[in-house]
């Protein structure tokens, strides 16, 4: 139940941040809405998800997620949800099961 | 299944049912794509077949447009810059993709929207190859009713466009 739990969260997180990604070119603000609802859901992780071993990856990017506010451009914007995008695939990556 | 009857009813599946896919259906649906157009007879296109359930799972949450629980998914690509010809053929391959697949009673969709960074690192795919689009495949979880189609009068000239085919009726 746990785990699963910890996978969908994970799921979702990401799916959102593809969501954010995918309206970085339009004109509207549903980029910048997504982002808004990646960074509330992040923030709910330490209370619906206290034991994870996703903590120190979580903890990074609610690091990383301090700087947004500065952005000023959508092309900075749109690097710096490619770059979250990427910590999410290296996450990933590492905790796939090690082949033989 | 007749080819007309099969092009007339193949549906965009987005429900899938629980169910393995044997991987030799799977290889006579590449075959049919390897057998499509190729402009030049260049045959630019690459396909990455997706099974295992934890890739699978990271190429859909990285995939707006993927939906339902398929059990596996092609990726066709091409190396180097996309042109019109990858395009088109990317086009011709996908079409033999979901009719095949639609023969041998398995539901596809093809989609594309997804990100094709983060589908190209997933895969580990190298720099120059760019991914054009998705199929996702399962068994259906039921049939999809037809969606509305233009009429085909609505749609076809003849010898001159505007001017209408009166065979055609409308």
């Amino acid at each position: 139940m746990a785990e699963e739990l910890e996978e969908r969260f994970f799921d979702i997180l990401l799916r959102t941040i593809n969501y954010a990604i995918e309206f970085s070119e339009e004109r509207s603000y549903a980029s910048l809405r997504f982002m808004d609802l990646f960074s509330s859901l992040l923030d709910l992780q330490p209370i619906i998800l206290r034991e994870t071993r996703r903590d120190e990856f979580y903890g990074r990017l609610r690091e990383k997620l301090k700087s947004r506010e500065v952005m000023e451009s959508g092309e900075e914007r749109s690097r710096f949800q490619r770059e979250i995008l990427e910590m999410f695939i290296d996450e990933w990556r590492r905790s796939l099961p090690k082949g033989p | 299944m007749d080819v007309m009857d099969a092009i007339r009813t193949r549906r965009s599946i987005r429900r899938y049912k629980a169910g393995e896919i044997p991987d030799d259906d799977i290889i006579k649906i590449l075959d049919a794509a390897r057998w499509a157009p190729s402009g030049g007879n260049r045959q630019p296109l690459t396909y990455v077949y997706v099974k295992d359930p934890q890739v699978l799972r990271m190429v859909k949450n990285c995939s707006p447009g993927f939906y339902g629980d398929a059990y596996s998914a092609i990726v066709i690509g091409a190396q180097g810059r996309l042109g019109y010809i990858e395009l088109l053929d990317a086009g011709f391959a996908a079409e033999n993709i979901l009719l095949a697949a639609h023969s041998l009673g398995i539901g596809s969709c093809a989609i594309a929207s997804f990100n094709r960074d983060a589908i190209k690192k997933i895969l580990n795919a190298p720099e120059d190859w760019e991914p054009i689009l998705l199929i996702s495949l399962g068994y259906p979880d039921g049939t999809p009713r037809p969606p509305p189609r233009k009429p085909l009068s609505e749609v076809v000239y003849i010898n001159s466009f505007g001017n209408r085919w009166e065979r055609l009726g409308g």
